[in-house]
């Protein structure tokens, strides 16, 4: 969860509902989790100086807590993202390797 | 502004969380999300209900993941808001240096008003408490006490003479209390060139008791004291350096004391000073005899052992034990008084250094004047920039720490400033006060003292700052943005600001004419009739060895011998012996009033002034009725004596003294003649009761000679060599001018005039730089105002005229304060010190001029800037 969301902020700043739509759009609804997971996600990753949140005006002029990836949290995306890859390569190969 | 920071932190910290809790942000973000999926499945065809159902149960527990995220913002929001106050302090920090150099002189006055007035304080605190309250320094643990005694009718002083017989008695029974005995004396020092030195006989336990141990050998022994003649001495490290070349070997080498030889065992360390510090050698004291309780020949010094009260009750119940084994009735009691450095600094000096530390105070309050004034006007400055950081979103809290972190910093810079300066003031005092007096050179800034001025510093600038910052504050937030305002100071800031330089000058005043008082008070002392003629007399002090001189009869051949020689040197003219002189001691004896019938221990004291006849020619005395003391008054010729006129009236009212006895100690002596009042301790006390007897009938081995020379200087070198070939190789000691010898106390209040002298030019020196400061910040601050007022065809001279005006307004208020608080202060002091000048107008004049000349001056320069103010460029710059 953590990757997806350093992930849809990546593209840029937006909010808490917008971070949901992006993750089940680009996992095509597979990964539906909580939204309450995903604030969660937010509020954790914000605590670790990952990303930073402001208040503003949504596109319907609600008020809104908008998210961007900060220079930390991009460097731990990247990071992330080769685990991700690795790990995830290794347990394809597996699979995939003939018994 | 601390904009660069912000942006650096930009990422890791957001804003302020605009005054909501954690739980509201939090709600509010749900909220957001809920609302806005309702939205999106209601416009995907979901009737509005189904759409929240459904908009819930994707989000999951609603409640419990509120709680989650509230408690994690709350933990985010602490975290972020230390690391902002350590970024904000930081930026505080940049800012106040920034703004410290953008206004330098307003800064340079600040920091050195800080200094001179933590240094005044600083300095006086030190003294005040090193040499006047403080207990000695020897071993802190346990106080130091002077055991006294009195009886009806008889005092003794704080460090009173005891009965020996009553030490010995104390001393085995009291449980609570360390004690031992000393006196002291005179001997002469054998030797090349011989020196007349003071010994103290102490019990052995003495060092113990102060908790002292010599730097080298050992102290005395119980046995050492155990003979009547002694043979072992402690020298002092002064003797050791001055007499023995501060050799190793020291140990085991003799003194020749009056004729016995002492071999030296130990040496005090350097520094070492009980209550005087000429006290050279050491010997045990003797006493396990002497069961003497009706002289009271020594003084005693105890180690308390627990507390002074335990110590007190303890003495009071042995007094009584004793006054019933002894079957004395005059209800004897022994007093215990904590040891503290004003019983051997004198009242005078301790008075002084009370009133400098006042003057000091005053010195601080006028500093903190300064710095209010420099943070006020400061604070109007920047009414705008607050006023727009409020806006902005800034806490008042966040704005008040940036105006403290300012206050802070000039008090630690010029606290430091102050410290250096205070070190040179203790040195400077050293030198100021007299060189005899115990422990001035044990004066050092230590830890304790360093950090008393630095907390006055910050104490007194964070509250002087808290205040002009408050007043900023509320500045800032009346003031609304308005677009171009003129960002001038309200009338009131104007006037709080006047206020204080007004108050500066008002207490410059007090303290500059207090001053002015005192000095004119002690000039008042130079010219007190003393009744003697002491100009061109010289005096010294000689004494007869006692081994040489045991008796009455060697000591009169003795001071016979002692006459002729200095008679005999070249260019005396006037030779006179006496027991002590004006000011420097006397000696007292007991006599019987007439018509009383005390036993003779119960007889009362007066103080005795025995001469020869020359000490009366050479001062030039002379009877006010019947005769003065002459040579027709031998060993063998009828006792007699001359009273002083006071004493006269109280013996004997309005009749004529003149032939009428008195018993003084075993003798019945004449009374031949009245002499006049001598105020020997300054004008202000009152002649004391004086006997004056003949140093022929009353022998003595310690004498003072007072010498007359044709040219007025001292033939100092022919003395020295006439008393060397007087058998017994006499030594002279402390020659000075009579003068300074009768005007001893009058040397202490000079070196405390001076000392609050310079308390009240430090005083003056912050107005001065006050009222400049302060003239030149409005100059600045009505630069476009003047440009206005001369591009509109305002003379030059006009505008300095102007700023010249406001000066001396101030001044001017601050004068009709200050000289009614001086004449006030001047009325609360004459009752001690200042003499009759306190009713003359002319210090008064004379310190108002003053200060309108020196406001005139530090107005002068900012005045001239304003006359020089280029219109255009004023203009400009607005």
């Amino acid at each position: 969860m953590d990757l997806l969301v350093l992930r849809s902020l990546d593209a840029g700043e937006r909010h808490g509902f917008a971070v949901s739509q992006w993750v089940h759009e680009r996992t095509e609804g597979v990964l539906r989790a909580p939204d309450g997971a995903l604030y969660k996600a937010l509020h954790r990753l914000e605590g670790k100086g990952w990303i930073a949140a402001r208040w503003g005006r949504s596109e319907n002029r609600r008020k809104a807590k908008f998210y961007r990836i900060t220079t930390a949290g991009r460097d731990a995306l990247r990071h992330e993202r080769e685990v991700w890859e690795t790990f995830s390569s290794a347990i394809g190969r597996a699979l995939e390797a003939e018994g | 502004m601390r904009r660069g920071i912000d942006r650096r932190r930009a990422e890791e910290v957001d804003e302020v969380g605009l005054g909501r809790s954690p739980r509201e942000e939090v709600d509010d973000e749900i909220a957001f999300h809920l609302e806005a999926r309702v939205a999106e499945l209601v416009a995907g065809g979901l009737d509005p209900e189904a759409a929240r159902q459904r908009a819930r149960a994707e989000f999951g527990p609603v409640e419990s993941t509120r709680d989650h995220l509230a408690r994690a913002t709350a933990r985010r929001r602490e975290r972020q808001r230390r690391l902002r106050f350590g970024a904000f302090l930081f930026g505080d920090i940049r800012q106040a240096l920034r703004s410290a150099r953008a206004r330098p002189v307003s800064t340079l006055v600040a920091i050195v008003s800080i200094a001179v007035g933590m240094a005044a304080v600083g300095t006086m605190w030190t003294t005040l408490d090193r040499l006047i309250l403080r207990p000695l320094p020897y071993d802190p643990d346990r106080a130091l006490v002077f055991v006294g005694t009195s009886e009806r009718n008889r005092w003794g002083s704080p460090s009173a003479p005891s009965a020996p017989g009553d030490f010995l008695d104390l001393r085995s029974a009291a449980r609570t209390v360390e004690l031992a005995a000393y006196r002291e004396r005179e001997a002469n020092l054998g030797g090349d060139p011989p020196e007349w030195v003071t010994l103290r006989r102490v019990t052995p336990g003495f060092l113990d008791v102060l908790g002292v141990a010599p730097a080298m050998g050992r102290a005395f022994r119980p046995e050492d004291a155990r003979a009547a003649e002694t043979d072992v001495a402690v020298i002092s490290h002064g003797l050791w350096e001055r007499r023995f070349g501060g050799r190793a070997d020291i140990l085991g080498q003799t003194l020749r004391l009056d004729g016995s030889t002492s071999t030296i065992v130990g040496v005090l360390p350097a520094g070492f000073a009980f209550d005087r510090r000429d006290v050279d050698v050491y010997l045990p004291l003797y006493l396990e005899d002497d069961g003497v309780r009706a002289a009271w020949t020594v003084s005693v010094v105890g180690r308390l052992r627990g507390e002074l009260s335990e110590t007190r009750a303890e003495l009071s119940t042995l007094a009584a034990r004793i006054a019933e084994e002894t079957g004395n009735t005059a209800e004897r009691t022994f007093h215990a008084n904590t040891v503290i450095g004003e019983w051997f600094s004198g009242p005078i000096v301790a008075q002084g250094l009370g009133a400098s530390l006042a003057a000091a105070l005053f010195v601080l309050l006028v500093a903190c004047a300064n710095v209010a004034n420099l943070l006020l006007a400061r604070g109007s400055d920047r009414a705008d920039q607050i006023a727009l950081r409020r806006a902005l979103g800034a806490g008042r809290g966040r704005i008040l720490m940036q105006l403290l972190v300012e206050s802070a910093l000039l008090a630690a810079v010029g606290g430091a400033l102050g410290i250096a300066l205070s070190s040179l003031g203790l040195r400077g005092l050293t030198s100021l006060t007299p060189p005899d007096m115990a422990r001035v050179s044990e004066l050092r800034l230590d830890a304790q003292s360093v950090a008393v001025g630095m907390a006055m510093a910050f104490g007194s600038v964070t509250l002087f700052g808290v205040i002009p910052a408050l007043r900023t504050l509320a500045a800032g937030e009346r003031h609304r943005l308005m677009a171009g305002s003129v960002a001038g100071p309200t009338r009131r800031a104007r006037h709080l600001r006047a206020t204080l330089v007004g108050v500066e000058v008002a207490l410059a005043v007090v303290l500059v004419t207090t001053t002015t008082l005192l000095a004119r008070s002690f000039d008042g002392l130079r010219g007190i009739d003393t009744g003697m003629n002491t100009e061109g007399v010289w005096s010294f002090r000689v004494g007869l060895p006692a081994h040489l001189y045991p008796d009455a009869e060697s000591r009169t051949e003795g001071a016979a011998r002692l006459r002729t020689a200095l008679a005999n040197v070249p260019g005396v003219t006037g030779v006179g012996l006496s027991v002590g002189l004006p000011g420097w001691g006397w000696t007292s004896q007991r006599y019987q009033p007439p018509g009383a019938t005390f036993e003779p221990e119960r007889r009362p004291w007066v103080e005795t002034r025995t001469a020869d006849a020359g000490y009366w020619s050479v001062l030039g005395l002379t009877a006010l009725r019947g005769r003065a003391l002459g040579r027709e008054d031998t060993p063998h010729s009828r006792p007699v004596a001359v009273v002083n006129a006071s004493f006269a009236r109280e013996l004997w009212g309005d009749e004529d003294p003149v032939g009428r006895t008195l018993r003084v100690e075993d003798r019945e002596v004449e009374i031949v003649g009245v002499a006049p009042d001598v105020r020997e301790a300054g004008a202000k006390s009152p002649p004391r009761n004086t006997l004056y007897l003949p140093l022929s009938q009353w022998p003595r081995r310690g004498l003072s000679v007072v010498l007359r020379s044709a040219s007025g200087e001292p033939p100092i070198d022919g003395v020295r060599t006439a008393l060397a070939q007087i058998e017994g190789e006499l030594a002279l000691r402390h020659p000075m001018p009579l003068e300074s010898v009768v005007l001893q106390s009058a040397d202490e209040i000079r070196a405390m005039s001076r000392l609050v002298g310079t308390m009240a030019a430090a005083a003056l020196f912050l107005a001065i730089i006050g009222v400049y400061a302060a003239t030149n910040y409005s100059v600045t601050q009505r630069t476009p105002e003047i440009g206005v007022r001369m591009a509109l065809g305002a003379p030059g001279r006009r505008v300095r005229q102007g700023v010249l005006g406001g000066a001396l307004l101030v001044t001017a208020v601050g004068l009709s304060v200050g000289i009614p608080a001086a004449w006030g202060m001047a009325q609360v002091l004459s009752r001690f010190v200042i003499e009759s000048a306190a009713s003359s107008a002319a210090p008064y004049v004379a310190v108002a001029a003053l200060l309108i000349a020196v406001t005139l001056i530090a107005a002068w320069i900012p005045a001239r800037r304003a006359s020089g103010i280029d219109p255009a460029r004023a203009l400009r710059a607005e």
